[in-house]
């Protein structure tokens, strides 16, 4: 086995250590939810991962071409159905067109490496997905953090490095708050600088037709790139960007993921053409969608949980620490509720959450009951001493 | 406002201003104690508080500093020199 250059035997005993802070398990050794549990963890906001015709369409796929050709995406021909689906994913986006990737993580990696130059400002929201900073870093550009949301100090950052990229989440996938889109699309044109949204958990769920903010606020010319990972309600395994004809003649061979990984699978591109005709005509899913998440955030604030700044279908529970979160946890999925527990690196130490994520599927009972749990439990999980709690009552 | 009264009220508010984006309670944050190592905060957090400071004062930070806030006696003296107190 040789020895031990990486140092990991200090970093396994870190690990031990911390997972024993916890009182008991957060992921691993979890209870596993049971028949007519609630399970609130899954990005599939419009519950499409089961459907027929989605199932149907990949089953069909995989019999007549099983895993088709193992190759890059940089292979893929003209005619592909590769090329099909990304036609049919521009035209859903209001896009010149798009590139489809290996994941979400790899859209917003591939882009910005292949973008953005080494040593050029990349501004980037304090709290925007991790894949965003990855793809600074493989970039070898300048991260230029700015406070979440927080328009005005961007200004100043720009005013001070001058014109680069600006990269965020269009909804914040652990706190489900909106990016400013308008005020940051005249920022980035007054200061020349382009922009890099990512429509993850919005595609689907906001705009005409789901498909997103920057369609809704008729702003999809004036952002630079939209991207997205393509595994929350479109239910697949791939992401996009969204972006000129030109920039997608460009990626597919600049970005090194894309060129260096295996392209989508034949069945990967059926579900994903399958279930965008689903999304298009899921108007009545999506209504579901804002009315269940409006009655839930307005049920858990009225029981005193203090789920700011979401707007959204992802509903923060917020213990704070590690310990808390996992005692918290443990309560909830003993009354049959099944949350996201977000713990470092996707959060800060002190700030833990445990995200609930509606979907349109949920009935006026199971919601009932969501609220039920959590009223039964607020008490023994110390909410009123949560700091999260402290902030609503000194608002 | 007699001097010494000015000072700890600075330092008091830049302390509640730590305490608010690290998530803890003022009497569980020592002069010294290492925000990262002791706290748990990350670079993240730590942009919030730059920012909240130049709100708060009226002042300018560079990122740069960021290198220097790692406990409250150094964001006392990257606030301090940036105000000129």
């Amino acid at each position: 086995m040789g020895g031990d250059p990486c140092g990991m035997s200090g970093r396994f005993t870190e690990w031990d250590e911390r997972q024993s802070g916890w009182g008991g398990a957060i992921y691993r050794g979890r209870t596993l939810p049971g028949p007519g549990d609630l399970v609130l963890m899954s990005n599939d906001y419009l519950a499409l991962g089961s459907h027929p015709r989605l199932v149907e369409a990949q089953v069909r796929a995989l019999r007549q071409q099983g895993s088709g050709l193992m190759m890059s995406g940089a292979f893929t021909g003209d005619a592909d159905t590769h090329r099909l689906v990304e036609d049919q994913l521009a035209e859903f986006l209001r896009a010149p067109a798009t590139v489809l990737c290996q994941s979400g993580w790899a859209a917003n990696v591939g882009l910005i490496q292949a973008v953005a130059s080494a040593g050029s400002p990349v501004y980037v929201d304090a709290t925007a997905h991790a894949s965003l900073w990855s793809g600074i870093q493989a970039a070898q550009a300048l991260a230029r953090p700015f406070p979440h949301n927080d328009m005005e100090y961007l200004e100043r950052l720009i005013g001070q490095y001058g014109p680069g990229l600006i990269a965020f989440d269009v909804l914040y996938s652990v706190t489900g708050d909106l990016c400013p889109l308008a005020e940051l699309v005249a920022l980035a044109e007054r200061t020349g600088c382009q922009l890099v949204a990512d429509e993850s958990h919005t595609l689907g769920v906001l705009g005409p037709q789901g498909a997103g903010l920057a369609v809704a606020l008729g702003l999809a010319d004036r952002v630079a790139f939209r991207t997205a990972s393509l595994a929350k309600t479109f239910s697949g395994r791939a992401g996009l960007v969204a972006c000129s004809r030109r920039m997608a003649g460009y990626l597919p061979f600049h970005s090194l993921g894309a060129i260096f990984s295996s392209t989508l699978l034949p069945h990967d591109l059926a579900g994903l053409g399958a279930v965008l005709e689903l999304i298009r005509g899921a108007d009545d899913r999506r209504e579901r969608l804002a009315h269940n998440a409006g009655r839930l955030r307005e049920g858990l604030t009225a029981l005193g949980y203090n789920v700011a700044p979401s707007e959204s279908q992802i509903i923060p529970l917020q213990p704070g620490t590690e310990e808390r979160i996992c005692r918290f946890q443990r309560m909830l999925d003993a009354q049959g509720v099944f949350g996201a527990p977000f713990i470092p690196p996707s959060v800060g130490r002190n700030r833990c959450v445990q995200r609930l994520s509606v979907h349109s599927e949920l009935t006026g009972e199971e919601l009932t009951r969501v609220l039920d749990a959590c009223a039964a439990v607020r008490d023994e999980a110390g909410l009123h001493d949560w700091k999260s709690t402290r902030r609503l009552a000194a608002a | 406002m007699p001097m010494n009264t000015t000072v700890d009220t600075r330092a008091g508010r830049i302390t509640e201003i730590v305490c608010e984006h690290l998530e803890v309670e003022p009497g569980e944050i020592g002069e010294s104690d290492l925000f990262v190592a002791d706290h748990g905060a990350d670079s993240l957090m730590l942009i919030g508080v730059l920012a909240a400071l130049e709100k708060e004062f009226k002042i300018g930070i560079d990122q740069a500093e960021l290198a220097r806030m790692t406990s409250l006696a150094g964001v006392h003296s990257v606030v301090a020199e940036s105000a000129g107190w």
